[in-house]
């Protein structure tokens, strides 16, 4: 083949952006395009509490300066929806009504933040933390010392919670199911965990002992902007409410392609969805995993980013399989501080 | 905070670019902002031509139009293609987020954004339609968007727009609809690029003006009785402008059959003591030479604009060029010498059209004023004197004694000026001829006469040189002594001036100097200026280099040229780099 | 006018595609433009005509339509909110509002109907408007079928369905409940109701479950014993709603992918389970219920996991159902009907604990009161012919009973395609025939800020009145407000929008305010071989086009070009197929 290969990858998060990395490094000459939804190139999730610590410059966010796409040949299509996949004719169709065709796929589209369906009606009234602009809305609605609510409480919420207890906000977490996400804990670990956010400051509403949240309203004019109304009549209120109940795949868009999918794309220990040319890395996949026999997920900046790698590889003559790169325990250490594997970005 | 924003809308013909450009310049020139603004459009009415509407609103003052724009509107994703590589880096990229035909790979804007532009995909038809119900209106929609992406004050606009669209009826309603929903997209954008607008300057008044219609209002205030004229690209505006206002001043214009009609008519105004204007360009001009050639003869006052386009022949009549200034000096048999003025900017262009009517008067003859193509389109916001800053009556005072049977119209006075009087006055009779005649006015072809009179024609120009209250020539930069000195006249100057500022801040000790007055020309002054630079270039828009030989043969010295004669503007970065090539070279020769 | 041209069936087919997509071909671009004026009545008779019970179809319908319209294509934004207006307009006609009935004279002919479901009672009214004596024999106690004995409550309110079955039978149908046909005891053999009527429909549906094979984990391969806590969902939906006290354990595990799985869940949490949970073997994206459906399920807090087959149970020391074992699957290639293969992983077994199992993994017709024999087909179902009719003469058969499981609305457009083909065998030749009707239209009918209206939303009753005592119907309907907003959404798709070719001048106004790339400059367009038009081949530069087309397939019928078009060359027609009697 005289001309250079296609590779399309979905997604600036960590597991496209490493992927990208590799795939240039292995292919000097091959085209690659990084497409995202976003207006800005790729920066770390894991940064934005730091607009809190009066880190307002996106540029100051930035994983690689803009210069390094144009130095690598990368072509970063920003603000750039995937609405269908079409593998038989190896083309996506672009939501701007242009077509784009690909000799190899890379999906790593990640999660969005999910919410549960009993609370969908109040979505307008609540503030998500998933890029540098909700981010700095947040941190311009929130006043000096405001007060956050978090539900659910996945470890990215309480991550940012550090920041937020941190930076003399106050904190109320309405735990329930989806607290500690993706972690599983025991009854008695919970416990434990629970005890040591309430001794960083955090203060701790049991949902389900509150018979769960009946509504979310906005405050009237002059109280805080938001109250939350418990079933069994507790209310609290707060300036932002921020769900977090864990991460749900982005995968709408490939449901044409005919790859297979169950809440993210299934795919082989080596990547590979159910079409050749097609594989996906990062919060949008399944693998398949033969200790636990089922698919399943692999979260965490490191596992995320290992994932990007080994696709990057495997597109490019490699066959090999996925090997995690972080544990997934929960620590308590000297009992007062929590340890998680997500909480580690290095 | 300074404000230096300069913002690109294209589309194709027939969209509404070029209005979107007009609204939102005057937009920011009511809110305070200072503004260069020209735009590019094709020949074509609608179809497939592209627009580019180009203004820069700055709070301090500017010269020129940048290299490369803070904003880019794309109305028409085609034409926007070609443009997103003018803006830059952290600059804004405006363009409609969704195409309804379906687009091969590449041919969407987002395809060939920089990685450092930042994309604002909006959807400008569907506002629109949303806010009108039809497709029209997407020109307000995307200033409504700027205005609230910029978080720019409403009012300004509102009020344009009003101005723009009264009594069209249902059209000023639909505008502000189409505009308040582009406003509130805007305002509800998250802002990621680092272009922004300070508090403009308060207490100005100013207002915004092309070269043509400050020429316009220059001949209003200079008290102008009457405008003969036939229209042509790029100089009709004046005359549709002053059609408009010449009426409710009580004054007269009237629209001839051809170009030597109309400077007929000039001159034979001009002869009664009216203040007497045509406007017209290079293929215009070529038409009224002959007639000029009369007005000298006679010593007739006539004030005849010229905006320079693309020659020769009928040339490119929607591009601009610089090659009319032979023509302009010399144009017409024998030797006939008249005043050629050329403004460098809009309020060059106010001033100069004001004092050509003072210098025609002053010196009894048609004064030339070249303007060019950009320098007519061009609008820049103008500080307007309170009232007029022109004198109303500059001729030669005629006393008792000068009147009688032996008066004298063409006396051989010390300055050369006659005492002049006008048709109708008693004991004021004399004869005007083309011929060469006597003091009387009576023809003579005896050789002193003709070399006395010849003298008279020449020298009493000389004295303008001199005016009090006229700038001639302007030096800018470094005093003394300079590396690369720069000489430019008419629009060219703006870049020059700004490329010469650049050169400065990067370490080249550097100069410029505009000359204004091209005859009489200054010969002393522009000598001198040409002595204490290393080198001088002359970069002008013609091929010819008719400055540069203008230059060379009045002062003696020899001067660099660079000619473009691409219908564009010259470029400050082309500027910069002819003369850093300059430098270098003078370096090399002095190592 | 009227036309048979098949170029214009070929248009009508084409591009109404909600109508075509409909089982019943409901007229749906006539009854909503009827809401959008505010005529309710004519609206729900529009339906009426199509669809004898549209107040019920308008709650439970699984919506076909909308899957097909035009403005949930690609670019267009979300489909209309076809089912919710269908309800709306039965909701919203006025209480006096006279159901019209055409009546043809009396035929002497009597005809059995066996089971009175969808499929029977709409075969069952048209029959009796066409003349005929109809009895219908229905073995529960009540009429409805599926529609009383499978749709819970809180979906499908009873006193609605009885009105509208009652006003389907109201010619003079002899309905005989609580009679059913077979051999058993108080039962009438088939063969005598072949004797006493000139024909017999069998519409008997498709109920009886499917068996699930489950083995007792560790006892061994063979099927585990029966167990209270083990249930098929269908049966268990019909004993609750004939009235018996149903109860379920905390913990509820449904089996099943279709419209009963999710109603048993629903219905589980509504009789105070902690915990439903519904186990698919593919996953969500593939399985046939509506997402609206599924939404609501969730909201009540049923919850869904995917890639598992069910193999056996885990029962304590009393017999009783602790948990159920399920093998992992993958996905598999995909299957005709839009599913997909699930493949078990050996190995892969794995325990969920629950208390209560429901089973609903489809159902099979029950045909063993047959005789004489007639042919089956390779499913075991009855085979029948073109007209509906059996291998047996005057034995016809439709719905469910034939087909196997499908939905209410297929049923009740092949109830009433075999009461056609019944009629047309009794009387010697089809009385009806369906025509193209066309109309000229003065003015666009439509604005088009009405494309960019919302869907609305069904409002439904808030979660804590759900699961409470009364049980309401979950959705409210949409109040006359919205439904005029609803219905002015639909781009009534049955008007063809068309440039005169001879007057059109070229200027292009139309191309410029076309809110889609619907008008094309095009060199020609292909002819087919029924003579319909086909794709339009364009045109790249002036001198190549033939002429400006609107392509009705990208058409909205917003009436932009129309309104634009300076010479007034652009025409407007309505298209609708309508019923005539033939000669």
């Amino acid at each position: 083949m005289t001309r250079p290969r296609h590779h399309v990858i979905i997604g600036t998060g960590v597991a496209g952006n490493q992927a990208t990395r590799t795939l240039r490094q292995r292919e000097p000459d091959a085209r690659i395009s990084l497409l995202t939804l976003s207006a800005l190139p790729f920066y770390n999730r894991y940064d934005l509490p730091r607009v809190f610590r009066g880190v307002h410059d996106w540029r100051e966010f930035l994983v690689d300066p803009p210069s390094y796409y144009e130095d690598q040949r990368i072509e970063l299509r920003r603000c750039t929806q995937v609405v269908n996949v079409d593998a038989q004719r190896k083309t996506l169709a672009l939501e701007h009504n242009e077509t784009l065709s690909y000799d190899t796929l890379l999906v790593a589209s990640g999660g969005r933040a999910y919410l549960p369906e009993e609370l969908s009606e109040y979505r307008d009234l609540l503030d998500g933390f998933t890029s540098f602009e909700q981010a700095m809305t947040m941190q311009r609605k929130l006043p000096a010392g405001g007060a956050v609510a978090i539900l659910g409480g996945d470890m990215i919420g309480l991550d940012l919670a550090r920041t937020l207890v941190d930076t003399g906000h106050r904190v109320m977490l309405v735990a329930g199911k989806h607290t500690f996400w993706p972690h599983v804990e025991t009854p008695e670990q919970r416990q434990a965990l629970l005890g040591v956010l309430q001794s960083m400051g955090i203060e701790i509403i049991d949902a389900e002992a509150q018979g769960g949240i009946a509504s979310i309203q906005a405050g009237a004019r002059g109280f805080a902007a938001r109250r939350l109304v418990f079933g069994k009549g507790r209310e609290c209120t707060a300036d932002v409410v921020l769900p977090s109940f864990g991460l749900a795949p982005a995968v709408e868009f490939m449901i044409g392609s005919g790859v297979a999918i169950e809440r993210g794309l299934l795919v082989s220990p080596s990547l590979r969805t159910t079409d050749d040319s097609i594989l996906a890395a990062g919060d949008v996949c399944q693998i398949w995993s033969e200790a636990d026999n089922r698919y399943r997920f692999f979260f965490g900046w490191k596992n995320v980013r290992a994932m990007g790698e080994l696709a990057a590889r495997n597109l490019t003559g490699d066959d090999e399989a996925f090997e995690p790169a972080q544990d997934e325990t929960l620590h308590i250490h000297d009992g007062m501080t929590i340890h998680s594997p997500f909480w580690e970005y290095a | 905070m300074k404000t230096d924003v300069q913002i690109e809308i294209c589309g194709s013909a027939g969209e509404g670019t070029i209005a979107a450009g007009d609204i939102l310049r005057n937009a920011l020139a009511e809110a305070g902002y200072r503004i260069i603004s020209f735009d590019a459009y094709p020949a074509e009415i609608r179809g497939f031509g592209k627009c580019v509407a180009r203004l820069r609103a700055t709070t301090e003052q500017a010269y020129s139009l940048k290299e490369k724009a803070d904003v880019l509107v794309c109305l028409n994703d085609e034409h926007g293609v070609a443009h997103v590589g003018d803006v830059r880096d952290y600059g804004a990229v405006i363009y409609e987020a969704k195409s309804l035909a379906a687009l091969p790979e590449g041919a969407h804007v987002s395809a060939h954004l920089r990685p450092a532009q930042i994309p604002y995909p909006l959807q400008i038809r569907e506002l629109s339609e949303r806010a009108t119900g039809a497709t029209r209106s997407r020109n307000l929609v995307v200033l409504g968007y700027l205005a609230g992406l910029y978080a720019l004050a409403r009012e300004p606009f509102l009020r344009i727009i009003e101005a723009k669209f009264k009594g069209k009826g249902e059209g000023a309603r639909m505008q502000r609809s189409a505009f308040a929903a582009g406003f509130a997209a805007g305002a509800a954008t998250f802002k990621l690029d680092l272009v922004a607008f300070g508090k403009p300057v308060q207490g100005q008044h100013s207002v915004m003006l092309n070269g043509n219609a400050a020429v316009a209002q220059g001949c209003l205030d200079a008290g102008i009785d009457n405008f003969f004229g036939y229209p042509i690209t790029p100089a009709t505006t004046i005359m549709e402008k002053l059609a408009l206002e010449m009426p409710r001043h009580g004054k007269r214009l009237v629209q001839t059959e051809d170009e030597i009609s109309a400077i007929a008519s000039t001159i034979g105004a001009g002869y009664t003591g009216a203040r007497a204007a045509t406007a017209t360009s290079g293929p215009g001009l070529a038409l009224m030479s002959e007639m000029l050639g009369l007005g000298i003869m006679a010593e007739v006052p006539a004030v005849v604009f010229v905006s320079q386009r693309g020659g020769p022949s009928t040339g490119i009549p929607t591009k601009t060029e610089q090659s009319d200034l032979n023509m302009a000096i010399y144009g017409s048999p024998g030797d006939a010498p008249r005043i050629v003025i050329a403004p460098t900017n809009v309020e060059g262009c106010y001033r100069c059209a004001g004092k050509a009517f003072e210098m025609a008067e002053r010196y009894q003859t048609p004064v030339i004023v070249l303007l060019d193509l950009y320098l007519s389109n061009r609008y820049e916001t103008v500080v307007m004197p309170a009232k007029s800053v022109f004198e109303p009556d500059c001729d030669k005072a005629l006393s008792k004694h000068d009147l009688g049977p032996g008066y004298k119209r063409y006396a051989l006075t010390p300055d050369g000026v006659s005492p002049r009087a006008l048709p109708g006055t008693a004991g004021g009779m004399h004869v005007v001829t083309g011929l060469e005649h006597n003091e009387m006015g009576r023809v003579n072809e005896g050789p002193d006469n003709h070399e006395a009179m010849s003298r008279k024609r020449h020298e009493k120009l000389r004295p303008a040189l001199q005016l009090a209250d006229f700038t001639h020539l302007k030096r800018f930069g470094d005093e003394g002594r300079v590396a690369i000195g720069l000489l430019a006249w008419g629009s060219t100057f703006g870049e020059c001036l700004a490329a010469m500022f650049r050169a400065r801040t990067d370490g080249m000790r550097c100069a410029a100097m505009k000359v204004v007055m091209l005859q009489p020309f200054p010969a002393d002054a522009v000598a001198a200026f040409i002595d204490d630079c290393d080198v001088v270039l002359v970069p002008e828009l013609n091929y010819q280099g008719q400055f540069a030989q203008l230059v060379q043969s009045e002062t003696g010295r020899r001067v660099q040229r660079y000619n473009r004669v691409s219908g564009a503007p010259l470029r400050v970065e082309d500027i910069l780099a002819q003369m850093q090539a300059l430098h270098a070279a003078g370096n090399r020769r002095a190592a | 006018m009227r036309s048979e041209d098949p170029r214009d069936v070929g248009w009508v087919r084409q591009n109404i595609p909600c109508q075509s997509a409909c089982p019943a071909g409901t007229n749906v671009p006539a009854y909503i433009g009827a809401i959008a004026a505010g005529r309710h009545g004519e609206a729900y008779e529009i339906n009426r005509a199509a669809n004898v019970l549209p107040g019920v179809l308008g709650r439970i319908c699984s919506r076909p339509c909308e899957d097909a319209c035009r403005h949930g294509w690609p670019g267009n934004g979300e489909a209309v909110g076809i089912c919710n207006l269908k309800r709306a307009a039965a909701d919203l006609k006025h209480a006096g509002h006279r159901i019209t009935e055409q009546l043809y004279a009396p035929t002497g002919k009597r005809i059995a109907i066996v089971g009175a479901g969808p499929a029977g009672v709409a075969a069952a009214h048209d029959l009796s408007v066409l003349g005929h004596d109809v009895t219908v024999l229905e073995r529960e106690q009540h009429f409805g079928g599926m529609l009383r004995y499978g749709i819970p409550e809180f979906r499908l309110p009873r006193d609605i369905l009885d009105i509208e079955l009652h006003n389907a039978l109201r010619l003079g149908v002899d309905l005989r409940c609580g009679q059913g046909v077979g051999h058993g005891p108080g039962e009438i053999p088939l063969a005598r109701l072949l004797e006493q009527h000139d024909a017999v429909l069998l519409a008997a549906g498709c109920m009886a479950p499917l068996p699930l094979q489950l083995r007792q984990a560790g006892a061994g391969p063979g099927a585990a014993p029966a167990c209270p806590d083990i249930e098929h969902g269908l049966p268990f939906l019909v004993a609750l709603h004939r009235g018996q006290s149903k109860s379920v354990g905390r913990r509820v595990a449904v089996v099943g992918a279709g419209f009963t799985a999710l109603d048993c869940a629903r219905v589980a949490t509504r009789l105070g389970a902690q915990q439903v949970t519904i186990h698919i073997r593919t996953a969500e994206e593939y399985i046939p219920v509506t997402k609206e459906e599924i939404f609501e399920a969730k909201r009540e807090g049923v919850r869904i996991k995917g890639l598992r087959t069910p193999v056996g149970v885990v029962l304590d020391g009393q017999g009783r159902l602790t948990g159920v074992e399920f093998v992992q699957n993958r996905l598999g290639a995909w299957r005709p009907d839009g599913r997909r293969q699930a493949l078990p992983i050996e190995g892969s077994e794995f325990v969920e604990a629950c208390d209560t199992l429901l089973i609903a993994i489809g159902q099979k017709t029950v045909n063993d009161f047959i005789e004489p024999q007639v042919e089956l087909d390779e499913w075991q179902n009855v085979r029948v012919g073109d007209a509906g009719m059996t291998s047996v003469r005057g034995l016809f058969a439709c719905g469910d009973f034939v087909t196997g499981p499908s939905t209410v609305v297929e049923a009740i457009g092949r109830g009433r395609h075999a009461a056609q083909g019944l009629d047309a065998w009794l009387m010697g030749k089809p009385r009806r025939r369906r025509v193209v009707r066309i109309e000229p239209v003065q003015q666009p009918l439509r604005e088009r800020s009405f494309d960019f209206i919302a869907r609305q939303e069904m409002p439904t009753a808030p979660l804590h009145e759900r699961l409470g005592k009364d049980r309401p119907e979950v959705e409210i309907g949409l109040d006359a407000q919205q439904a005029v907003q609803e219905a002015r959404r639909c781009y009534l798709c049955n008007l063809h929008y068309q440039i005169d070719v001879d007057r059109c001048i070229y200027c292009r106004a139309c191309i410029e305010v076309a809110p889609r790339n619907c008008i094309k400059l095009v060199q020609g367009v292909d002819i087919l071989d029924d003579g319909s038009y086909g794709s339009l081949r364009e045109a790249r530069e002036w001198n190549q086009v033939g002429a400006i087309w609107i392509d009705n397939n990208e058409c909205i019928r917003c009436g932009a070009c129309f309104r634009a078009c300076p010479v007034k060359c652009i025409a407007i027609t309505r298209n609708e197929f309508v019923e005539v009697d033939t000669p």
